[in-house]
């Protein structure tokens, strides 16, 4: 990195010139097939900093690939504030990180709702303590290739000795692109702006602008030393090298209740089209989502599901909510519309482009095969990972007044996300138009098996910390 | 509280000779303003932010202050004690605000201010002493933003009242009829 950008906030501009320096995955999804998140425990300051000196010299950066030089695998690093404190950061630098990211993803449990079935001691691997130290995410699409990256990795930890494995989370490619709901994922993705070149995006991605157009969101919404959505910067710690070209990842692995699921697709189609015919259990679920589970989005296809709308680039994420207020096409409460409003908030306290997130998400276990509705025991769900350069402002944000609450959307206040909300006694949805146009009794389809924040800092920063240098 | 008494024309009155309503600010029905500063008699001001932190949640606090006309109200001991801020948000006019606290709750009035200078030897009972007091304490306030300006106190909590009977309305008639259940659904299909 050259020294001389650290000194003031850098803009897109800056961008390509520091992409060996930012961690890959974050910009631009890799597109491997499979994954692994590997979770460490330091109990040896100065051997979990050998030991990530190891590390940091295979870590993957942003630098793009042309296709056929693909690397047959990646890996990327986050450590926790627990694991910057294990491997023994100054009390300055470690006092420099935001207060949400020092108390945690169980300090913050309360204020996230994380409580109840959902608190962090029903969470699993050590999550849910103070002992999830650094994840080390690895990516391929051989799993032989991940798995002996796994195990260099613990080569590496016994050899230093006071590193152990937590846990490993294997995660891949949603089959055909359809999560286990049924929906197809991974259509929509965060524009950064600097990143056009590396990365072109669809219309619709990034920000709606007064003439209609989409503007890619300002660089520090997602990295460290970036000039953000509020002309300013992300708070980060210092010294600044320590902080530029970093980022927070939230990560959670989730598991998705699919036949709760689907049962109550069927009980809710009845109560409000009078049947759980197909046709009427895919009307609901697209109502919920506001997409049809063939990835077609609500807003372009009110009436009927249309899949090859789904591939249409100039379609698919293509689509505001102004002009449908009250819900009647797309219900206000749809995952999709809470979790990126888009221009439906234009007017009121809430400026919806400081609070995106990226989603980098695998599913994991075995799908429910088609049609049943009793669950079979089996695991499964998300471990996935958003990115976001404020916890607080985007991740909690989005997570406590745009999961577990209503009123944002001018709905009652205890309507929730009818997908992953926590489905609380008051939990409902408003369905506009329909003909019951109100849904109750919601049940929780997803449980939080593990969650933590991590700092992913710049490849530079990473040598540093294993260094000792801040 | 002494209980019972009317708000007599004198006290009305009284209250109406100072003019408050020009005064304070009043944005509609349920939208009136009242800022008073007033300085704490030396030495009192922690036992005045003591009493302060008592009296909340306390059944006093509810059957008092918690009137059914007042919608917000803040009551801070600020500069390191020295002086008394009080502010209330409430329906109707200053002027019948006031004179109804004087009659039903002239005990209370003197626990809030009796620890303020100019405070009238009488009390709230006397009712010209008292809105001397309080008129010196008048703040100007050049901006008052109320985004109900209608909306009364009783007519905020009628309409939660309906909303929550609403929804269960609403959830009555959107639970499956049993004809309507899971199960009958589905033996209706195979058949
Ligand atoms: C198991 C749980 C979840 C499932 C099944 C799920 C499913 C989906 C699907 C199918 C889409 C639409 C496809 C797309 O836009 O690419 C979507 C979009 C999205 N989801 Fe989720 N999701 C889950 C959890 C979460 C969580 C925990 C968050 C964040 C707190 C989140 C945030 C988002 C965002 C930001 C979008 C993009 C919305 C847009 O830009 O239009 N999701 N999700």
């Amino acid at each position: 990195m050259d020294a001389s950008v650290t000194d003031r906030t850098l803009t897109g501009e800056d961008i390509v010139g520091n992409l060996d320096e930012i961690q890959g995955n974050i910009i631009k999804p890799y597109t491997y097939a499979q994954q692994r998140g590997l979770f460490f425990r330091i109990d040896n300051g100065a051997a979990g900093r050998q030991w990530l000196d190891h590390v940091s010299a295979r870590v993957t950066p942003a630098t793009p690939w042309p296709d056929a030089k693909r690397p047959q695998s990646a890996m990327n690093v986050g450590i926790s504030f627990f694991g910057l404190r294990a491997l023994e950061l100054s009390a300055d630098a470690l006092s420099g990180f935001p207060g949400v990211f020092q108390a945690g993803a169980v300090g913050r449990a309360e204020r996230n709702g994380d409580v109840g079935e959902r608190s962090p001691d029903t969470w699993q691997d050590g999550f849910g303590s103070e002992g999830i130290h650094v994840a080390v995410f690895v990516f391929s699409d051989d799993v032989a290739l991940i798995d002996a990256e796994s195990d260099w990795l613990r080569e590496a930890a016994e050899r230093v000795g006071g590193v152990t494995e937590m846990a490993a989370h294997d995660g891949r490619g949603f089959e055909d692109g359809v999560e286990h709901f049924g929906y197809r994922d991974g259509l929509t993705d965060v524009p950064i702006e600097g990143t056009e070149e590396i990365y072109p995006q669809t219309p619709g991605a990034g920000t709606r602008q007064p003439d209609g157009t989409w503007a890619p969101l300002k660089p520090g919404e997602f990295l460290l030393g970036y000039e953000n959505e509020s002309g300013s910067e992300p708070p980060a710690p210092e010294p600044r090298e320590l902080a530029v070209n970093g980022t927070f990842i939230v990560y959670r692995k989730i598991y998705q209740d699919v036949a709760a699921f689907r049962r109550f697709l069927a009980q809710a189609a009845e109560c409000v089209y009078g049947s759980s015919n197909e046709d009427d259990q895919e009307r609901m679920a697209a109502k919920f989502m506001g997409r049809w589970r063939s990835g077609c989005p609500l807003m372009h296809a009110p009436d009927e599901d249309r899949p090859e709308l789904a591939d249409d680039p100039d379609k698919c994420n293509n689509f505001g909510y102004s002009d449908d207020p009250d819900g009647m096409i797309c219900p206000r409460g749809a995952h999709i519309r809470r979790m990126n409003p888009r221009d439906a908030l234009d007017g009121t306290a809430t400026v919806v482009r400081r609070h995106r997130l990226i989603r980098r998400g695998l599913e994991y276990g075995p799908k429910l095969p088609d049609g049943v509705l009793e669950d079979d025991g089996r695991d499964r769900g998300i471990a996935s990972y958003l990115v976001c350069a404020n916890i607080k402002d985007q991740f909690e944000f989005v997570w406590q007044e745009w999961v577990n609450k209503g009123d944002f959307a001018g709905l009652p206040m205890g309507e929730q996300d009818p997908i992953i909300g926590p489905a609380s006694a008051e939990g409902q949805m408003t369905l506009p138009g329909e003909p019951m146009p109100f849904l109750f009794d919601f049940k929780r389809f997803i449980t939080t098996r593990c969650g933590e924040y991590f700092f992913m800092p710049s490849l530079t920063a990473l040598k540093g910390i294993a260094a000792q240098k801040y | 509280m002494s209980a019972g008494k009317a708000v007599t024309k004198e006290t009305l009155e009284v209250v109406k000779s100072f003019n408050l309503e020009g005064l304070f600010k009043t944005r509609g029905a349920g939208a009136s303003e009242v800022t008073l500063l007033h300085n704490i008699k030396e030495g009192k001001g922690a036992e005045q932010r003591e009493w302060l932190e008592a009296v909340i949640n306390t059944d006093w606090e509810l059957s008092l202050w918690g009137s059914e006309e007042i919608h917000f109200l803040r009551a801070c001991t600020i500069n390191n004690d020295t002086q008394f801020l009080f502010c209330s948000n409430f329906d109707g006019t200053p002027d019948t605000y006031l004179a109804d606290f004087l009659v039903h709750s002239p005990e209370f009035l003197d626990q809030v201010w009796g620890r303020c200078e100019g405070y009238p030897e009488g009390g709230a009972r006397d009712f010209k002493g008292f809105m001397e007091f309080i008129v010196s304490g008048y703040v100007p306030c050049q901006a008052f933003f109320a985004a109900y300006p209608d909306a009364t106190v009783k007519q905020v909590w009628r309409a939660l009242d309906w909303e929550k009977k609403t929804r269960d309305f609403q959830r009555e008639l959107a639970r499956p009829t049993p004809s309507r259940t899971l199960e009958e659904s589905s033996k209706q299909r195979a058949a």
